[in-house]
């Protein structure tokens, strides 16, 4: 468990660096900004050497059709549908009973060696279940989306729940506090943002579920667009619907992750 | 039995180890804390002093004996004590006025009359002008003023202070103390504060409880006959120091014998 | 109210006891549901059934061919990322602005759906294990790389002082000192990897392999071997959780070995 939770907490946290920070202030901001851009040209530059990939202006041309002619409405509304809807059923099983394990030691020794034991399951593969049970189609999709989001969001909140100061739950102790108003007035707002890491990753594994399941079977979705567009060799749209899947995750992550640090903030 | 105060009836806390073995903590403490005396429980460290202090709170079920308040057995966390922790208690998500309100607002007291009365205690702790700060924008002894004052506001008949300034550095210390005083000289609640420094028991005490090494009975209670209002100059009185002699020769043996049971005193093989 | 309990009271109540009860009381529950007709065959056979499958299967030829393909993909996967996130983690942590420019991105890879890009590959290196291993390989870097920077970072300055003040040459300075500090956080990191590893291969194998343990189940649903597909998620499940409970130990025990 430890390992799971020191690894997905660290990373963005520990991005400070006083010197760079201090001595020229713009330049770590246009470095970051810079990945991208050389990227970009690093495409332009290659793209003619070889078939199998587009131009970029063709690929941001075609993006911009989609939009335009609504081509790719359908799949955004399919993709975002199962993905919004799984996370919050997958969040609606998975905060309470994160919240369970972290207060009580007695349930997170029954349980939590059932949820980490299991880490390594590659959960897609329960998705034939889903399948046989639902059907393709929307059903199945939220059902993998939910199931994917609820393991990391469960983890995370007991972990965070765990960190709850034992100085303040004598406080509320004291003070004859009850149960939902310890967890509503002192442990989930102390610890909100250990529980928004949670949320982070789950969010960001909703959205990867559903891609894949997509691929596997679906009826719609942006997932199921890219194949169909790789099978019939419309390369342009191809890389214009990768491009903002890739879009989508990285800003997704980016918003949730500076809610995260407002409220570490706090 | 005694009908007002806080009464310690034979009181003795055993706890199971995770082994499944158990260690007496407490083997017999009585005592009473009349109506608006302050008393100081001291003694080594480890010794079960913030133990007793969940007990009168109503935080631990004694395994002997019990307390009264008001002759009413203490069976789980009363209205009428108040507690107040040595680590920082101040929730670091709301401002000092929703701190200080906090206990009320578990009471289920409305905000408006929660905030009116936490902005009186705020002036009575010394803390006017920053109502609406967060605990980050306050030192130590401001953080402890605001946990003093939620406690305050809930007009409590004991407060329970468990070692409240033990984090702070020794200048603060001194100060807080005197307005402790400052405050408690306004409101006459009863306090029973448990310490590890002779000096701030004496100087705040009317008596101070030395308590002797773990399992802990009380050695001695000592009266502490020293003027109120106590002003600065009591710590260089002749009386003072006789009293911290007294208080300290009680505790140097039972320190001895707590660090002699820790192996602490075993530098010689 | 008494903060003194400990063990969780009767014998019965222990936790592993209950925990065992749960699982079993689940199984019991599914197969008294598929045998009274509650689910149809087709949705889900009963667990026993499943299980003789199971047995039949890991017994077969076939089994042990995906098996060893899966095997062999997880662990170049493993070899490739955690090599590569050795390296980009001790770059990172060599050339701190470096670092800290791409290591938004980096950890932002933990939520890009990277299957996207296996047209891409499948263009580049044909139907294979090689798209696989290569989706697979970019999952286990990133853990790699992250705990190997933080590690390094998180070194006491007071250690590569202690080399310089006895003469440690650069390779001894590394090898001495500087490894054997990190190590203890480095090791987590690459059993994350490995962890990652098997997910992202048996993932991507489930959609786009014809060979492999994730490729069979996949191919088990569509033939509509409903039997055959619940005994391959469950042999799945079973040899991931072999391998995590095998990781953990190995990992205990290093951290053990090390601090």
């Amino acid at each position: 468990m430890s390992t799971i939770e020191t690894s997905t907490v660290t990373g963005l946290d520990t991005v400070s660096y006083p010197r760079a920070a201090r001595s020229r202030r713009w330049l770590l901001p246009a470095g970051r900004v810079a990945v991208p851009v050389v990227a970009l040209l690093l495409w332009l530059v290659l793209a003619p050497l070889t078939e199998l990939v587009p131009a970029p202006i063709p690929t941001v041309k075609e993006a911009w059709d989609g939009f335009a002619t609504g081509w790719i409405y359908p799949g955004i509304q399919a993709t975002a549908s199962a993905v919004f809807t799984g996370f919050a059923l997958g969040t609606a099983f998975a905060f309470p009973a994160g919240y369970l394990l972290g207060r009580s030691r007695y349930l997170n020794r029954v349980f939590e060696p059932l949820i980490t034991g299991t880490f390594a399951i590659p959960r897609i593969i329960v998705y034939p279940i889903l399948l046989t049970l639902f059907g393709v189609g929307f059903q199945a999709e939220t059902g993998m989306v939910a199931i994917s989001a609820f393991f990391p969001i469960v983890m995370s909140t007991a972990a965070a729940v765990r960190q709850a100061s034992r100085t303040l739950l004598k406080l509320g102790r004291s003070l004859n506090a009850s149960r939902a108003q310890i967890a509503m007035k002192i442990v989930i707002p102390e610890v909100a943002p250990g529980i928004m890491v949670g949320i982070r990753i789950g969010f960001s594994i909703s959205f990867i579920a559903a891609i894949i399941a997509e691929f596997f079977a679906a009826k719609e979705g942006l997932g199921l667009m890219i194949s169909r567009a790789h099978a019939g060799l419309d390369l342009p749209r191809m890389y214009a619907i990768v491009l903002l899947v890739m879009i989508a995750a990285f800003g997704g992550n980016m918003i949730l992750w500076w809610a995260e640090r407002r409220l570490r903030r706090s | 039995m005694q009908r007002t105060g806080v009464v310690l009836d034979r009181v003795g806390v055993v706890y199971t180890t995770n082994d499944g073995g158990s260690l007496e903590a407490v083997r017999d403490v009585s005592g009473v804390v009349a109506d608006g005396r302050f008393v100081s429980l001291i003694g080594p460290s480890g010794c079960g002093k913030s133990t007793l202090l969940d007990v009168v709170g109503g935080l631990l079920r004694p395994a002997r004996g019990g307390v009264v308040i008001n002759g009413e057995q203490v069976s789980g966390p009363r209205r009428d004590t108040a507690m107040v922790f040595q680590e920082d208690s101040t929730l670091h998500w709301r401002t000092v006025v929703g701190n200080v309100a906090f206990g009320l607002e578990i009471a289920g007291v409305g905000r408006r009359e929660r905030e009116a009365r936490a902005r009186d205690v705020i002036k009575l702790v010394g803390l006017a002008g920053f109502e609406d700060r967060h605990p980050r924008e306050l030192s130590g002894g401001m953080k402890q003023r605001v946990a003093i004052a939620r406690a305050l506001l809930l007009d409590p008949r004991i407060m329970l202070m468990d070692e409240p300034f033990g984090a702070l550095d020794q200048q603060t210390r001194m100060f807080i103390g005197r307005e402790l005083l400052r405050v408690w000289e306004e409101t006459r609640k009863s306090v029973l504060f448990v310490t590890h420094d002779i000096q701030e028991a004496v100087y705040l005490s009317d008596e101070v409880w030395v308590m002797s090494a773990r399992p802990s009975v009380i050695k001695s209670k000592i009266a502490v006959d020293l003027d109120r209002p106590r002003a600065p100059g009591t710590m260089g009185s002749r009386r003072f120091h006789e009293l911290t002699s007294e208080v300290w020769e009680l505790l140097r043996v039972e320190s001895e014998k707590a660090l002699d049971a820790s192996g602490e005193l075993r530098t010689t093989p | 109210m008494n903060r003194t309990s400990s063990g969780g009271g009767t014998l019965l109540l222990r936790p592993p006891l209950v925990r065992a009860a749960l699982v079993l009381a689940v199984v019991a529950v599914l197969e008294a549901a598929a045998r009274g007709g509650l689910v149809e065959p087709l949705v889900m056979p009963p667990p026993s059934v499943m299980f003789a499958r199971l047995v039949e299967i890991v017994r077969s030829g076939p089994f042990v061919t995906d098996l060893v393909v899966t095997g062999a993909t997880v662990a170049t996967a493993f070899g490739l990322g955690g090599l590569v996130g050795l390296m980009i983690g001790i770059l990172f942590w060599r050339f701190p602005f470096s670092g800290a420019v791409f290591e938004p991105y980096l950890v932002s890879m933990y939520s890009m759906p990277t299957i996207v890009f296996y047209p891409i590959l499948l263009a580049v290196f044909g139907l294979g294990t090689k798209p696989i291993m290569i989706i697979a390989s970019t999952m286990a870097l990133i853990p790699v790389a992250l705990n190997t920077m933080v590690a390094l970072r998180a070194i006491p300055p007071t250690l590569p002082k202690l080399a310089r003040s006895l003469n440690c040459t650069r390779l001894q300075t590394y090898r001495k000192v500087l490894a054997p500090a990190a190590v203890p956080m480095v090791v987590p990191g690459l059993v994350l990897g490995f962890i990652y590893a098997v997910i992202g291969t048996i993932a991507m194998e489930f959609i786009l392999a014809s060979r492999g343990l994730g490729y069979r189940t996949g191919f088990f649903y569509r033939s509509f071997e409903i039997a055959d597909m619940y005994a391959y998620i469950l042999v799945i499940s079973i040899v991931a959780i072999i391998v995590n409970v095998g990781l953990n130990y190995f990992e205990r025990r290093i951290r053990r070995d090390m601090q």
